[in-house]
């Protein structure tokens, strides 16, 4: 036996002997935990884009207040028959009006007012209309039309126009920014551009036309505020709150905060008119709701909550609906062309094609003021995380409503809190909420949740018995829960 | 002793389950290792708890490449070990050559010495002294390791170790007069 042997015999020891479990326990104190805030983290970035993409549309969303333009729009064919001249005339006027903008407050149920009102009409001709210093002008005024940004709330109508006036010398001049102006800018504008061509067709007018034209529409000029069957609907969002407490008999109390988006179902049952209105021309936006809960265990893991709601139920409201008709038309200089690069006038027949509707977008939002009661039961499914479902009962203590709606009768209400309130239901109104949340504990005191949730009213939501609107919706959202030791 | 493939892995993800795998793979091992220099049972939980804590926290820092996991753990044992007796200030470090008037080599002792008085010279010896001969001759640690735990220069090991056998000797020489 070597030395070397000889020593590692020598220094041979018999391990001590130590509680295993004991040791790692102590070990495992010492070592850093797994890093999982990310995962919260990401809830807040999503949470905050969430508020932050309904806030911008909310923003976005002109009051009506601010007006609403009306473009009138008018197609004037010479018969191809009965003259050589092909003439296509758009006449492009522009007219404010003050009765508009006061009529529109008026608590009425008859019709809605126009605030703004723009007329254009222009003359086109297939081959020299480009060539006409009015063409030219028309041409740049519709690619402004289509650079400005579009109007939250529009109204477009065509109207019989009987200011219509014929000056190649003056085209029209500045009407779209009349046409975007709010009503308070009185300043009636019209301008008549005409041109003539022995050539022109009709398919010169459609390549002209302002994209706002609508054709082949049936509605009497006369029912002008009833013309469009529009849509109503609301998005309706309502959120449940969920506490997620770890340790609930550490923590009986949780105070939270959360905001959910949501997606609207809306049920719409009846035969009314009113409701078949609501079912066309309503399209949902995803809404969203905001709530405060304090929560409280009640057994083991059987949790109490109660708090304050808000929800922002929003909904735009479209309408559209045209008629054309033709009306003849006189005039001893309505028609030219070019000849010798002067214009020669013409006596002639006009057809005058007329298209008149109109088409309307406005957001409706419906905001709720609610006490929601709610159960939820916590199961742990790893260190830190929660899965809770919930179930309870909103009340709706206060509801209004801000947009442009139809009443019984088929008119339009815009901004009419009286008729608004004949209409809807301002309170007690019962909703039922369910979903599902999981929850991360990041710290003692936090806990940060992703939801699902949830809602439908358990109640009529309009007035009348006869007619029956009830909104559902379900959607995700982030929150915040502060555990009170 | 055998460590997954994937354990490590997924230690380094901090994943605890593993951890705790890799604890129970190694525990053995290691104490055995901490056992040897520690001087009792509380001690060589420290060294083992100490060590296991570096191995998690610097898992990081390992390169298979460079050598296998065992030795790398060991090292670390014996590190944790040493820096234990440092802080407890019992190991002690001495530059001064013993006074031996006679150089006996070992090839002279290997055969007459018995285990025994081998055990008996090395229990009186010099703990800097004992824990060289520990790593180098049990653990078959090289001079180039041994310098780096020790943080010395490898010539300086080199040194050690030869003190460390001519104490050997002269104790042996001592005993048989």
């Amino acid at each position: 036996m070597s030395l070397q042997e000889k020593i590692r015999k020598v220094l041979h020891k018999i391990p001590y002997q130590h509680d295993k479990d004991e040791v790692w326990a102590q070990i495992e104190a010492q070592l850093p935990k797994k890093d999982n805030r990310s995962f919260p983290f990401l809830f807040l970035l999503l949470g905050a884009i969430l508020v932050g993409l309904l806030y911008n549309e909310s923003v976005q969303n002109v009051p009506l207040d601010k007006g609403i333009p009306l473009v009138n729009l008018i197609q004037i064919d010479q018969p191809s028959g009965s003259s050589t001249i092909d003439t296509k005339v758009i006449y492009a006027i522009n007219k404010v009006s003050n009765t508009g903008e006061q009529s529109s407050h008026k608590k009425t149920t008859q019709s809605h007012s126009l605030s703004a009102i723009s007329q254009t009409y222009s003359t086109s001709d297939q081959n020299t209309y480009e060539n006409t210093p009015s063409a030219k002008q028309i041409s740049n005024k519709q690619s402004i039309i289509k650079s400005l940004p579009p109007l939250s709330l529009e109204f477009i109508t065509t109207i019989t126009n009987s200011q219509t006036n014929i000056d190649p010398q003056h085209p029209c001049t500045d009407f779209v920014t009349e046409a975007h102006s709010s009503f308070e800018k009185v300043k009636p504008s019209n301008t008549i551009l005409q041109s003539a061509n022995t050539d022109a067709g009709d398919s010169v007018l459609a390549e002209r036309r302002s994209p706002h034209v609508i054709k082949n529409s049936k509605l009497p000029l006369s029912h002008l505020q009833l013309l469009d069957v529009p849509k109503h609907g609301f998005n309706l969002l309502q959120k449940i709150p969920i506490k997620v407490n770890e340790h609930i008999t550490k923590s009986p109390w949780t105070l939270s905060v959360a905001t959910l988006a949501f997606t609207p179902i809306r049920d719409l049952k009846g035969q009314s008119e009113y409701v078949n209105y609501k079912n066309v021309a309503e399209t949902s936006d995803p809404s969203f709701t905001v709530s405060v809960l304090a929560g409280r265990s009640i057994i083991n893991s059987l949790k109490g909550h109660i708090g304050l709601q808000y929800d922002a139920l929003i909904e735009y409201h479209q309408g559209k609906s045209t008629t054309t008709r033709t009306e003849k038309i006189n005039s001893d200089s309505a028609n030219y062309y070019i000849f010798n690069a002067k214009p020669v006038y013409s006596k002639g027949e006009l057809t005058k094609t007329i298209t008149e509707g109109k088409q309307f977008k406005a957001p409706n939002i419906l905001q709720r003021w609610s006490i929601p009661v709610s159960m939820s039961y916590q199961l742990s499914f790893a260190k830190g995380w929660i899965i809770e479902p919930n179930i309870g009962l909103c009340y709706t203590f206060d509801q209004r409503f801000d947009g442009i709606t139809i009443n019984e009768e088929g008119n339009y209400l815009i901004h009419d809190k009286d008729a608004f309130a004949k209409l809807y239901k301002s309170s007690n109104l019962f909703s039922l909420q369910t979903g599902l949340s999981t929850a991360y504990r990041f710290t003692n005191k936090f806990v940060i949740d992703a939801r699902y949730q949830y809602s439908s009213d358990l109640q009529n939501n309009l007035q009348s018995s006869n007619n029956f609107i009830v909104y559902r919706r379900h959607g995700l959202g982030v929150g915040f829960s502060y555990l009170i030791q | 002793m055998v460590i997954p493939q994937d354990l490590i892995p997924r230690c380094l993800r901090q994943d605890r389950k593993a951890q705790k795998e890799l604890y129970a793979v190694m525990y053995n091992y290691l104490n055995s290792i901490a056992s040897r220099y520690a001087n009792n049972s509380a001690e060589a939980q420290d060294i083992l708890q100490n060590t296991f804590v570096r191995i998690f926290t610097s898992l990081e820092r390992y390169d298979a490449a460079l050598g296998q996991f065992k030795s790398w753990s060991c090292k670390i044992c014996i590190n944790e070990a040493l820096n234990l007796k440092r802080s407890k200030r019992t190991l002690i470090y001495v530059d001064k050559l013993p006074d031996t008037d006679s150089f006996v080599t070992e090839n002279q002792i290997d055969d007459q010495i018995t285990l025994e008085e081998l055990s008996q010279i090395i229990q009186n010896m010099r703990e800097s002294e004992r824990t060289i001969l520990m790593m180098y001759f049990y653990d078959e640690l090289s001079h180039k390791e041994i310098s780096e735990i020790l943080e010395i220069q490898e010539t300086a090991s080199r040194a050690r170790l030869s003190r460390a056998r001519n104490e050997l000797v002269s104790q042996w020489k001592l005993i048989h007069g």
